[in-house]
């Protein structure tokens, strides 16, 4: 009779302390997905390569005659030339022997971002900063390409460096295809 | 022993044979020549315009686009974008392709009953009374778009884009809706001269661009500073033969 209440009146906190634990790991997991979900947001809001941004409506004539001569001084200048072949080839669908160069006319840094679709949702490579001139011959995806021809994205974004702040600004982006081959061995 | 003995002739005989063989190929092989191939795929070299400004001008007024001129006008255009041009630096012609994502800004008042529309042929001459705008990306080979790469700038092709009128044709077009419209081979570009220090394009290895289209000019929800629209072009280089039109 003694042992059975003992053990009752032991099981007791027990139980409080595993509903305590309990709670405390949904909580967490829960506190973990709120954060995933809005990191995957954010995510999504993805780049906007735009030939032209935002078209604005205009209804007065001196206003409209301003505005595209203000766009026409920013104009200067804004063009970026490309340099690379139109194919890279694989044969594990992961590391790949392309050509892309940022042309050596070009200002300013580059970095490159390879999409897998036109909607540029599927981000396959992200390269790091390279100088005119420089570029890449061998590229490692960040997830693998099945076999077969796939038809790509890549989107260059100008970069300028504040020589005394270090600052770095995006200033201009293009977006070009490439054709991607992953083959047998 | 006379097994022994004939075994041994067997092998000497078959070996010679062999040898024989192996001769003969040796033989064939000096009388060959052997050449070795490697296809290099040549590089693509060409400048394009990064993100231009554009305008919904509704009533058609003219744009003065030179404040140091006042005769610089671009003139007739409801839709309109800064001129720009695209140019061809590789060895080679290449036909040039677009693939042109169209979306409508949301509003800042989110009020989707005012939001502006697509239109998927043009406005002009319709009775059609809601804020649509027919928006096409164009592209058309100039002669005049030629030189180094430090030569092309604006001062050289924004005359070309005047003398380009609103209601001229362009050699490649794209009509923009919302999401993804591929136009294939809008236009081809002459290889450019590499002789000198730097490549330069030639008369036909440029071509100017472009928004152009039209709109409802008195839709009955006015347009107003909030209706805006964004395109996006991803373009596509292919190497071609441009055919020399006979003499």
């Amino acid at each position: 009779m003694d042992a059975s209440t003992e053990r009752q009146t032991t099981s007791a906190p027990v139980n409080k302390t595993v509903v305590a634990v309990a709670a405390l790991v949904l909580l967490a997991v829960v506190a973990v997905a709120a954060l995933f979900l809005l990191g995957q947001k954010e995510e999504d809001d993805g780049l906007t390569i735009g030939y032209s941004s935002e078209a604005k409506v205009m209804l007065d004539q001196d206003a409209l005659n301003a505005a595209m001569q203000a766009a026409i001084e920013n104009n200067k200048n804004n063009a970026i030339g490309l340099r690379y072949k139109n194919n890279a080839y694989s044969t594990d669908g992961l590391n790949f022997e392309c050509s892309i160069t940022n042309s050596e006319a070009n200002l300013y840094d580059m970095f490159l971002t390879i999409f897998a679709d036109a909607e540029l949702t599927d981000q396959i490579f992200l390269s790091g900063l390279v100088p005119p001139g420089s570029g890449f011959d061998h590229i490692t995806l960040d997830h693998e390409l099945d076999l077969g021809d796939h038809r790509v994205y890549v989107v260059l974004t100008q970069v300028e460096t504040d020589a005394e702040t270090g600052k770095q600004t995006i200033i201009r982006q293009v977006s070009h295809t490439m054709d991607f081959h992953v083959v047998e061995e | 022993m006379k097994t022994l003995k004939l075994k041994r002739i067997l092998s000497i005989a078959l070996a010679g044979a062999m040898s024989m063989a192996l001769a003969t190929t040796a033989f064939a092989a000096g009388d060959e020549t052997v050449i070795t191939a490697t296809f290099e795929e040549p590089e693509i070299a060409v400048t394009v315009p990064a993100t231009v400004a554009a305008f919904i001008n509704p009533y058609g007024v003219d744009v003065n686009y030179d404040a140091s001129d006042d005769a610089r006008i671009l003139s007739g255009f409801q839709i309109l974008s800064v001129p720009n041009c695209i140019y061809n630096l590789s060895g080679m012609d290449l036909s040039v392709s677009a693939t042109v994502t169209g979306a409508i800004v949301e509003r800042t008042d989110k009020d989707t009953t005012k939001a502006m529309k697509f239109a998927t042929a043009p406005t002009d001459g319709s009775t059609v009374t809601t804020k649509n705008a027919y928006v096409t990306f164009q592209m058309k080979v100039d002669d005049g778009i030629k030189g180094a790469a430090g030569d092309i700038v604006d001062t050289l092709y924004n005359p070309l884009a005047e003398a380009w009128a609103a209601d001229d044709d362009a050699d490649g077009e794209v009509i923009v809706k919302v999401g993804e419209t591929a136009g294939a081979d809008l236009v081809a570009l002459k290889k450019a001269d590499l002789s000198g220090t730097n490549p330069a394009a030639v008369a036909g290895g440029g071509a100017l661009i472009r928004l152009n289209g039209d709109c409802v000019t008195a839709p009955k929800i006015a347009w107003d500073e909030q209706d805006s629209f964004t395109v996006t072009v991803a373009y596509t280089f292919m190497p071609t033969t441009i055919e020399e039109p006979a003499p």
